[in-house]
């Protein structure tokens, strides 16, 4: 069984920007990035008798839900002193891509994902931004949509058609 | 009690009955539709892209059939898990499209444009619900649906400009053109329209069949492929369409192939 209070000082003092800063050690399981940066831990609420967490799928069928609720719970379970932890997910609002954090961008482009970017210009969520699907590899956009379903629910397959290389477009939902 | 509130609570009652199997058909719908395309992963589809594209499809409507199903639960309705392993085949509300796959490309492309069309007309007269629960879920699950059909009209305008499978296209549309419409056999619209909060008539049969031609038309122009032959006004659903235990044949093969392994290893968990 795991120890759920360690101390008594942490738990009292527990805030909601405590708890998120608490999650960002939880990644999603299919990408390289902290459920806090991905923009699903919707909302955090802590009382001295319990923790509350909505989280928002990226897709209603993602395998990876169970999972990240377990890590999450988890999580909770080290810092809650105690507390109750409640854990739901919620569909409205729903997720997009626009609550992705600039540094999270940063490593999915990294990782072969193009996305709009914080300093694209006009500004990453437009309509503009999001017709403009520019290879992760070459920064090319002589590129066209495979399929609008690649590995993962979230992202599209593309292809550039100027380094050959394929790759994958997070979707605007 | 006086006999208006009696009343009231009668029709409350038979309100939830119909809204729990309203749940069902949309569960059951989206199970057998994300069970059959994952047999195409087998039989392959023409590029490796639209196997991966279908397998990533086909989850999606699988974890939409859960959250329908976990509405069902919420109104009185079997577990998930009960429904799909343990229910008698006969209290499946699914239309038969949903499990009536042949594994054929031009098929498959055909049927599932025609059912994410079809789909996409009852979840759109369902958006203005009151009902907060399945509020969430429609809104939600909308969103995702386009990319459904994205996919498919893709292939279904690609498939229809080739000499070669154009003749396919238009066989397989009469196969399931009444079978999508078929889906949009609602139980009693009007108790459901009631216990959901949507306007008079917004679930009736024709209001759902306009808005399916509404969506339909404009793929059928950029195929360049005409409607089926038919005078538009006897297209409804029928009594044939699967819904309230009426399946057709095919249909216990496929739950017994849903239920085999589950049935053999009973303990199993994955």
């Amino acid at each position: 069984m795991r120890t759920i209070r360690t101390s008594k000082a942490p738990a009292e003092t527990l805030t909601p920007d405590g708890v998120r800063e608490a999650l960002r050690s939880v990644e999603d399981p299919e990408l390289p990035v902290s459920i806090v940066d991905l923009g699903i831990v919707h909302e955090v609420q802590v009382t001295p008798d319990r923790v509350q967490v909505v989280l928002m799928p990226t897709f209603v069928g993602c395998p990876a839900l169970d999972v990240i609720r377990d890590r999450v719970r988890e999580r909770l379970e080290e810092i809650a002193g105690g507390r109750t932890i409640e854990l739901e997910y919620k569909f409205r609002p729903a997720w997009g891509p626009e609550r992705i954090a600039g540094t999270a961008r940063k490593s999915l482009r990294q990782t072969g994902v193009s996305l709009p970017m914080l300093d694209d210009p006009g500004g990453p969520d437009t309509d503009a931004a999001w017709t403009r699907v520019d290879c992760p590899y070459c920064g090319s956009t002589n590129v066209v949509m495979d399929s609008p379903f690649g590995p993962t629910l979230c992202r599209a397959s593309y292809y550039c058609q100027d380094c050959k290389h394929p790759f994958e477009r997070m979707k605007r939902l | 009690m006086t006999q208006t509130a009696l009343n009231t609570e009668a029709a409350s009652a038979s309100g939830k009955q119909v809204l729990l199997d309203f749940a069902l058909q949309l569960a059951d719908d989206e199970f057998l539709v994300g069970h059959t395309l994952c047999e195409l992963f087998d039989y392959s589809g023409p590029s490796l892209e639209s196997i991966v594209a279908i397998l990533s499809l086909a989850q999606d409507e699988l974890g939409h059939a859960a959250v329908f199903y976990e509405l069902a639960h919420s109104l009185g309705g079997p577990t998930e898990d009960w429904a799909i392993y343990h229910r008698p085949p006969e209290d499946f509300q699914s239309a038969n499209i949903a499990h009536n796959r042949v594994l054929d490309w031009p098929m498959t492309v055909v049927r599932m444009a025609l059912y994410e069309h079809a789909d996409a007309a009852r979840l759109d007269a369902l958006n203005p619900t009151t009902h907060e629960k399945l509020g969430d879920l429609v809104y939600r699950v909308a969103k995702e649906e386009r990319f459904h059909r994205q996919h498919w009209e893709a292939w279904f305008v690609r498939l229809a400009h080739l000499p070669d499978s154009r003749q396919n296209v238009v066989r397989a549309l009469a196969e399931y053109w009444q079978q999508a419409i078929d889906v949009l056999d609602v139980p009693d619209a009007a108790e459901l329209e009631a216990e959901l909060g949507l306007d008079a008539g917004a679930l009736s049969p024709p209001a759902l069949v306009d808005r399916f031609l509404s969506g339909v038309r404009p793929l059928f122009d950029r195929a360049d492929v005409q409607l089926p032959a038919g005078n538009p006004s006897t297209w409804l659903p029928g009594a044939h369409s699967g819904r309230r235990g009426a399946h057709d044949a095919a249909f216990n093969e496929v739950i017994g192939e849903v239920r085999a392994v589950h049935e053999r290893y009973p303990e199993g968990r994955w």
